[in-house]
C-alpha cells in the first residue's frame, strides 16, 4: 500500500548539508498500525512529511497505492493529500482564526462537497471524537486534548485510508493521552492505515509494528504485521532494511 | 464555489487585520486618488467635444505669410487666422454642405430695466449655419436667416444665461436689445451649451465658456466693429481705417466648413488651392502652396490642447500609482508572510498552489476594490482642489460613469498586480516548510 524504496533526503544550506534521512525502504500494508520512534532529529517528521506528500525526498521512490508519487505535479499530490492522507500534528495546527465547525470544513471545501455533504461528514466526525457540543468554539477555546480530538475529526472527516500522526500526544497529559491513542486504535480497526511518530515507548508497544529511525536510517524494525501472511512470496517484496 | 469560499476567506482575513488593511486600502486610495484625478481632467481636456460630427468640421488654413519667412518662424506652422480678404473670397464656393466664418467681439449691453447694471458681453460673430454645424441647441427662435447674413442685419441671438439675466427667462424672441448703444433684434435663444472647450476657436482662451451674443459676421464690416483676440500681420501696412483694415494681410477671421464625405473634401480642397494660385498671380500669397483643412481633432493636436506639462504630469500622476502599489507589496508580503503557518495547513489538508494563490489574489482583489472606492472619494477631493488651483479648468474636472469604473477597475487590477508576488511568495516551499514555522 505504501512503498518507500532508496529514499534520501537531504536538506541543504550555503554551509552545510543535513542528511535528514540517508537509504529508507519501507513496506507498510493496508491496516497496518505503524509507532515510528526514534531520537530527536533522527528524521522522525522528515519522514513523514515525506510520507504524506508534504514533501519531497532528494532522491528515492515512493508508491502509494501502487503509484509512484515522487514526481507528480502539485495539484496531483494536493488532490491526495486531500483524500487520502489524514494528518495529525504534534500542535494541532488548528486554524485558530476558525471555530472547530469551520476548521473540520476546510478539507471537505477542497474537496468541493456542498454545504449538505460537509454538514453530514462533519457532525459525524465531531461525534466520533467526542466534540460535538464544541463546534462553534475556537481552537483556542479548547483543552489540549479537546482541539487533538478536533485536529483528528478534522483528519477523519474525508475518511481517508493513511492517517500521519507526529507525536499526537506529545503537549497532552497522559489522560489525555491514552484518550487519544484509544481512538486512533479505534480509527485503525475500522480499517484506516495509521502512522504514528512517538517518543512514548508504552504508545509505541501498543502499536502493531515498530519502525526506529536511527540517525537518518530505519535501524531497527519488529516483524511485519502483515509478513506471516506472506511467508511463501519471493524475497524482493520483503521488508528489508538497507545498511 | 470554492470561489465564494475565498471571498468569505478574505473578508475574515480582512476584519481579522484591521490596521493592515486599512494601510493597503490607503494606500492604494492614495494611488488611486492622485492619478485619477490627473488622468479624468487629461481625458476629458483630450476628449472629443463633438463625436458626432468631428470628422467633417474642418478649420481652413491659407498660407497668406511672408513669402521671406515662415509663420512664427516655424516651416511646420500655418498662419492661426485667415485675413478678411481671402475670408469673404472662399465663403460662396457652393461646395461644403455648411461653412461659417467667425471672430470675437464684444458689446456693452445696456438693459432697458434700469434695475439691471450694463455689462460687458463677450460676442461671437458668424454666419448663421454656425448653430447647425456644431449642436448648438435653442430653446426660444432660432438663427438668423440668410438675407440677414448677406445685409448685416442688426439681428441677436442671446444665451441662455443672458436671457434669464435680462428677462427672467422669458421668451425674448422679437424683443430688442441694446449693444453698444446700437439696437438689435432678438431672433434666437441659445439653449445649454456648455462644450468642456471652445473647440470652434481655440486661438483665445478656449478654456472660457461660450458666448452670450452671438450675431451675423458681416456686422464687422458695416458696423466697422472692433474684432476681439489676435490680429497679426507680417506685413507693414499703413492702416488707418477700417476699410484699410479689410483690405490689409492683417490675419484675423476664421472660416469652419462642413464636408460630408471625402469626394466633397477633395474638391474643396482643389477648390481652395485653385483660388490660392490665381491669387498668386495677382501677386499675393506668394508662400509655398499649402492650403490646409484641419478636423476638429486634428485643430485640437495643432492648437496643443493638451501641452507637454500635462502629459508629464499624467506620468508623474500614475508614476506614483506605481510607488503605492510596490508599498502594497510589501505590506501584503508582510501580510501574507506572517500568516504563512495557516497556509502549510491548508496545503496539508488538500489545498494545491494555485488555489492558495488564488484565495490570497481574492483577498487583494477586496482591498483594491475597497482602495478604489476610497480613491474615488479622493478623486473627488483632488479635483476639487484642481478646480480651486485652476478655476479656468472647471469644466474638466469632473467624473463621469466611464470614469468612475475605470478607477475601480484600475484600483482593483493594480492591487492585483501588487499583490501576485505576495501570493506566490506564499506557497513557494513545499507545504512542510511553513509547517514548521512557528
Ligand atoms: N528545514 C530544514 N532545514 C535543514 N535541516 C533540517 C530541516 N528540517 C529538519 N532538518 C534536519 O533534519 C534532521 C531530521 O529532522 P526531523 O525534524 O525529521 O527530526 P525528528 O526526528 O522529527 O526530530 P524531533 O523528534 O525532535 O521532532 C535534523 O538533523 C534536522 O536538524
Ligand atoms: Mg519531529
Amino acid at each position: 500500500m505504501l512503498k518507500m524504496q532508496n529514499l534520501r533526503s537531504v536538506y541543504r544550506s550555503d554551509l552545510v548539508e543535513t542528511h535528514a534521512l540517508r537509504d529508507v525502504n519501507l513496506e507498510v500494508e493496508a491496516g497496518e498500525f505503524i509507532a515510528v520512534t526514534g531520537p530527536s532529529g533522527s528524521g522522525k517528521t522528515t519522514f513523514l512529511n515525506i510520507a504524506g506528500l508534504l514533501d519531497t525526498a532528494t532522491s528515492g521512490d515512493y508508491f502509494l497505492e501502487g503509484q509512484n508519487v515522487s514526481q507528480l505535479k502539485d495539484n496531483v499530490r494536493s488532490k491526495i493529500r486531500n483524500e487520502k492522507i489524514g494528518f495529525i500534528f504534534q500542535s494541532f495546527n488548528l486554524i485558530p482564526e476558525l471555530n472547530i465547525y469551520e476548521n473540520i470544513e476546510v478539507p471537505l471545501r477542497y474537496r468541493g462537497f456542498n454545504g449538505r455533504q460537509r454538514r453530514q461528514r462533519i457532525v459525524q466526525a465531531m461525534e466520533l471524537v467526542g466534540i460535538a457540543s464544541r463546534s462553534k468554539h475556537l481552537p483556542a477555546q479548547l483543552s489540549g486534548g479537546q482541539q487533538q480530538r478536533a485536529a483528528i475529526a478534522r483528519a477523519l472527516s474525508g475518511e481517508p485510508r493513511f492517517l500521519l500522526a507526529d507525536e499526537p500526544t506529545g503537549n497532552l497529559d497522559s489522560l489525555m493521552a491514552r484518550q487519544v491513542m484509544e481512538l486512533l486504535e479505534t480509527i485503525n480497526q475500522q480499517g484506516t492505515t495509521v502512522i504514528m511518530v512517538t517518543h512514548d515507548p508504552e504508545l509505541a508497544r501498543r502499536a502493531k509494528r515498530n519502525v526506529q529511525l536511527l540517525d537518518g536510517e530505519v535501524s531497527d524494525m519488529q516483524q511485519p504485521y502483515a509478513a506471516s501472511l506472506r511467508a511463501a512470496q519471493p524475497p524482493q517484496t520483503q521488508q528489508r532494511t538497507s545498511v | 464555489m470554492l470561489l465564494r469560499y475565498y471571498l468569505l476567506l478574505a473578508s475574515q482575513s480582512l476584519r481579522q487585520a484591521p490596521g493592515i488593511t486599512a494601510l493597503v486600502v490607503v494606500a492604494m486610495a492614495l494611488g488611486i486618488g492622485v492619478s485619477m484625478t490627473i488622468f479624468s481632467t487629461w481625458h476629458l481636456m483630450s476628449a472629443d467635444p463633438i463625436p458626432e460630427k468631428s470628422k467633417q468640421l474642418f478649420r481652413v488654413y491659407i498660407d497668406s505669410w511672408n513669402p521671406e519667412s515662415p509663420f512664427e518662424g516655424d516651416p511646420n506652422k500655418l498662419p492661426y487666422d485667415l485675413t478678411f480678404r481671402d475670408t469673404n473670397a472662399i465663403l460662396g464656393s457652393g461646395i461644403p454642405l455648411r461653412e461659417v466664418a467667425m471672430n470675437k467681439s464684444g458689446f456693452v449691453v445696456r438693459p432697458e430695466s434700469a434695475e439691471i447694471k450694463a455689462m460687458y458681453a463677450d460676442a461671437l460673430l458668424t454666419g448663421r449655419d454656425f448653430f447647425a454645424m456644431f449642436n448648438v441647441p435653442f430653446i426660444y427662435g432660432g438663427t438668423w436667416s440668410k438675407q440677414d447674413d448677406k445685409q448685416a442685419s442688426p439681428v441677436v441671438v442671446i444665451s441662455q444665461s443672458l436671457n434669464d439675466k435680462l428677462f427672467a427667462g422669458a421668451n425674448s424672441v422679437g424683443k430688442t436689445l441694446s449693444l453698444d448703444n446700437r439696437s438689435y433684434t432678438i431672433v434666437g435663444v441659445r439653449g445649454h451649451w456648455n462644450p468642456s472647450l471652445r473647440f470652434y476657436d481655440l486661438e483665445n482662451d478656449f478654456m472660457k465658456e461660450s458666448d452670450d451674443i452671438y450675431g451675423p459676421f458681416s456686422l464687422f464690416a458695416a458696423y466697422e466693429l472692433k474684432p476681439n483676440g489676435n490680429t497679426r500681420s507680417w506685413k507693414r501696412e499703413e492702416i488707418n481705417t477700417y476699410s484699410d483694415l479689410l483690405a490689409s494681410e492683417v490675419i484675423w477671421p476664421s472660416v469652419w466648413v462642413e464636408l460630408v464625405n471625402k469626394q466633397q473634401k477633395q474638391a474643396y480642397q482643389q477648390w481652395l488651392d485653385a483660388y490660392v494660385v490665381e491669387q498668386k498671380k495677382l501677386g499675393r500669397l506668394q508662400r509655398p502652396l499649402n492650403n490646409q483643412l484641419k478636423n476638429v481633432a486634428e485643430y485640437m493636436e495643432y492648437k496643443e490642447v493638451i501641452d507637454n506639462d500635462t502629459r508629464v504630469m499624467l506620468l508623474i500622476g500614475f508614476l506614483f500609482l506605481l510607488v503605492c502599489m510596490v508599498n502594497t507589496t510589501g505590506l501584503l508580503l508582510a501580510r501574507f508572510l506572517g500568516k504563512s503557518p495557516v497556509v502549510g495547513i491548508r496545503r496539508a489538508l488538500g489545498a494545491s498552489r494555485g488555489q492558495v494563490i488564488l484565495q490570497h489574489l481574492v483577498e487583494v482583489a477586496l482591498v483594491g476594490a475597497l482602495g478604489g472606492l476610497l480613491g474615488l472619494a479622493m478623486t473627488l477631493l483632488g479635483l476639487e482642489l484642481i478646480k480651486l488651483l485652476w478655476p479656468e479648468l472647471q469644466s474638466f474636472a469632473r467624473l463621469n460613469p466611464g470614469l468612475i469604473l475605470m478607477a475601480l477597475g484600475l484600483s482593483v487590477t493594480a492591487a492585483l498586480i501588487a499583490g501576485f508576488y505576495p501570493a506566490w511568495r506564499v506557497c513557494r516551499q513545499a507545504p512542510a516548510f511553513y509547517l514548521k514555522l512557528k
